[in-house]
């Protein structure tokens, strides 16, 4: 087994990708798309893979997508895409849930997919869904008017956009009493990026979770284990050594790739442009980073990848 | 590591050796003197008693919420006569930090009123960020091309919000992306004081999310680190840290802060730190698993104790 990393994906590596590989693991943002334009041979490389036979998943941090939303926009856009095809954080933290036989309530700062995908399996969430304000005029917060549900042993954080004053006392608050489980869903600290502004990501959130509670959560996003664990759980016949994870962040796409024994393929229509790589690379070899994050393969963007396998038909037709 | 000579529990004697020994004490409020509105019994009185003996005091708190004029108000109404000049508070020490360092600008600060009537005073322009910036309730979404950005920010300001938002992150995360942004920080505390079980965010949260979404680290000015020792000498080029008692509910920040700058610390347990919680750092000190900075040279329950400790010293020599 070769030790290079961060090789050029071309016409010679293609036949053992495609041989040496059954399963494709996908993740979106940066790879298949660029909110709000689908990137060009998207889904077309998926309608692909599928006809060759690979098996196709979607592994995404994004804890605004559900299942059921998710399949059925691919399905729009042309894709035929089946809802266990899409491992989805807010999905993995149910499935985690069920896993440890959670019994209870949850507190969960996070939106409506986190309803949907956790009553998919009977959890119940107390509280900490929409907004929860702080009267405008407020210069203080009286304490004892604020109602704290006695039920409540899970604190969940995921992404939310009426993250406020108030939804960290109560999310602090449930942490420090005994316990009670702290999950996060994942800790990308910004989402993927306008030009305009920075968008503050889950990570962002769970740090004021964090801070006040001086506790740490169970993170179950991207890149650790649990969303891969979930896919062989679901489908025992995938192999880590012969599935191949694609991906355009290092820290999470390609980490998790590269820790649960996957192939990694590194796009650079994303987060990770050709310089951030050559960065980290150095870094690896001068023992200032982890070499967990150096992809095994990189290309240009999943339309090369595409013309690579269609030339190889080409070739084989 | 030796802990002998620290966490030693006040007694008659180590307070008259206080009170003799040195010439200014610096005092945290919350926890220390009062979990307001509750004032703690002795403290009014503790304060008078050492400006009677010609002790020089100071307030050194890192709340955020609160302008010099609050503070020195709260004082007079409480029955001890502070002077603006002996309330060294986050808010006003920001201004001052910015003023040495001949800052020209605009600011966005995540902070509250307070903040924006000590950087006012002192000629600094605010574009945002005080109050609340609210998203729709039926919100689901951020419309980036709906967000009202400032073109001209030099300096991103993270303090204690009560009206965090994401929008107001979003904000703060953005402007600091941009070339030569000063990012300021007015302390780091974790949570505030509380005397009911519940947690109350403090400025470290609402720090946590800004510097999380934005990469970077400010340069923090509250306890423990040096500027609000700095603005004393500043002032008052007489103190001299040794003749110095600094006394504190916390020892991340107090009994650090004294520590460092040379001061003697003094613990009390009416605040952040049980006596419990000191030991467990004592034994970790010992195991060399935490920094010896954190522990007090002395500790006591309250200031009311300190105070009865005072004088029955004056009792057992008249």
């Amino acid at each position: 087994m070769s030790n290079s990393v961060c090789i050029r994906l071309n016409e010679i590596h293609i036949e053992s990708i495609l041989n040496d590989h059954d399963t494709f693991l996908f993740d979106c943002d940066g790879v298949l798309w660029c909110s709000p334009n689908i990137l060009p041979g998207a889904i077309e490389l998926l309608n692909c893979l599928t006809k060759l036979g690979k098996r196709v998943f979607f592994v995404t941090n994004n804890s605004l997508k559900t299942q059921r939303g998710f399949s059925q926009w691919l399905n729009e856009i042309g894709y035929q895409a089946k809802p266990e095809q899409i491992i989805c954080t807010a999905w993995i933290t149910a499935q985690y849930l069920k896993s440890i036989n959670f019994k209870g309530h949850c507190y969960c700062i996070g939106m409506q997919s986190m309803v949907e995908e956790l009553g998919r399996e009977g959890f119940h969430i107390s509280d900490g869904i929409g907004p929860d304000p702080v009267p405008p005029e407020a210069d203080w917060i009286e304490t004892n008017t604020i109602k704290f549900d006695d039920n409540i042993n899970c604190v969940i954080s995921a992404f939310d956009i009426h993250i406020n004053y108030l939804k960290i006392i109560k999310a602090a608050t449930y942490l420090s009493r005994p316990n009670v489980l702290f999950l996060a869903t994942n800790d990308d600290v910004t989402t993927p990026q306008t030009d305009i502004a920075i968008l503050p990501g889950e990570g962002t959130i769970l740090a004021s979770i964090v801070a006040a509670s001086g506790r740490s959560p169970t993170i179950l996003g991207k890149p650790r284990a649990p969303m891969f664990e979930s896919i062989r759980l679901a489908f025992p016949d995938v192999k880590p050594n012969r599935s191949i994870m694609v991906g355009d962040r290092l820290e999470t796409d390609i980490l998790f790739g590269n820790r649960q024994g996957l192939t990694s393929l590194l796009v650079f229509s994303g987060a990770t442009s050709e310089k951030k790589l050559d960065t980290i690379k150095q870094a690896v070899e001068k023992n200032t980073a982890d070499k967990d994050l150096l992809p095994k393969f990189c290309i240009k963007d999943v339309n090369h990848l595409l013309q690579l396998i269609q030339s190889r038909e080409k070739t084989y037709s | 590591m030796s802990t002998k000579e620290l966490c030693i529990h006040l007694t008659e004697l180590h307070a008259k050796s206080l009170l003799n020994d040195n010439d200014t004490f610096l005092f945290d409020c919350d926890g220390v003197l009062w979990n307001f509105p509750d004032i703690f019994t002795g403290a009014v009185e503790l304060l008078n008693y050492l400006t009677e003996h010609g002790k020089r005091l100071f307030f050194v708190t890192n709340n955020s919420t609160k302008t010099q004029d609050d503070y020195a108000k709260r004082f007079n109404d409480i029955g001890y006569k502070a002077k603006p000049e002996q309330i060294i508070c986050s808010a006003w020490l920001t201004a001052q930090h910015l003023k040495s360092i001949n800052f020209k600008g605009k600011c966005y600060v995540v902070g509250m009123s307070s903040m924006k009537h000590e950087l006012e005073r002192e000629g600094f322009q605010i574009c945002g960020g005080i109050g609340p910036d609210p998203l729709a309730s039926d919100a689901n979404a951020i419309k980036t091309d709906k967000l009202e950005l400032d073109k001209d920010v030099d300096c991103v300001i993270s303090a204690l919000d009560l009206h965090i938002s994401y929008i107001k992150i979003l904000k703060a995360a953005t402007y600091l992306n941009r070339p030569n942004v000063l990012f300021l920080a007015t302390n780091d505390d974790a949570s505030l004081p509380q005397s009911d079980e519940i947690v109350m965010p403090g400025a470290g949260s609402i720090l946590a999310s800004v510097a999380a979404a934005s990469c970077r680290s400010p340069t923090i000015l509250g306890k423990p680190h040096r500027p609000m020792f700095d603005a004393i000498c500043l002032t008052f080029p007489d103190v001299d840290p040794k003749r110095t008692v600094m006394i504190g509910d916390r020892v991340e920040t107090d009994i650090a802060f004294g520590n460092r700058q040379g001061t003697k610390t003094l613990l009390v347990f009416t605040g952040a730190t049980s006596e419990k919680y000191l030991d467990t750092l004592k034994q970790q000190v010992e195991k060399h698993t935490t920094e010896r900075d954190l522990l007090p040279n002395f500790c006591v329950k309250d200031v009311g104790q300190f105070l009865q400790f005072l004088k029955s010293t004056e009792k057992s020599t008249s």
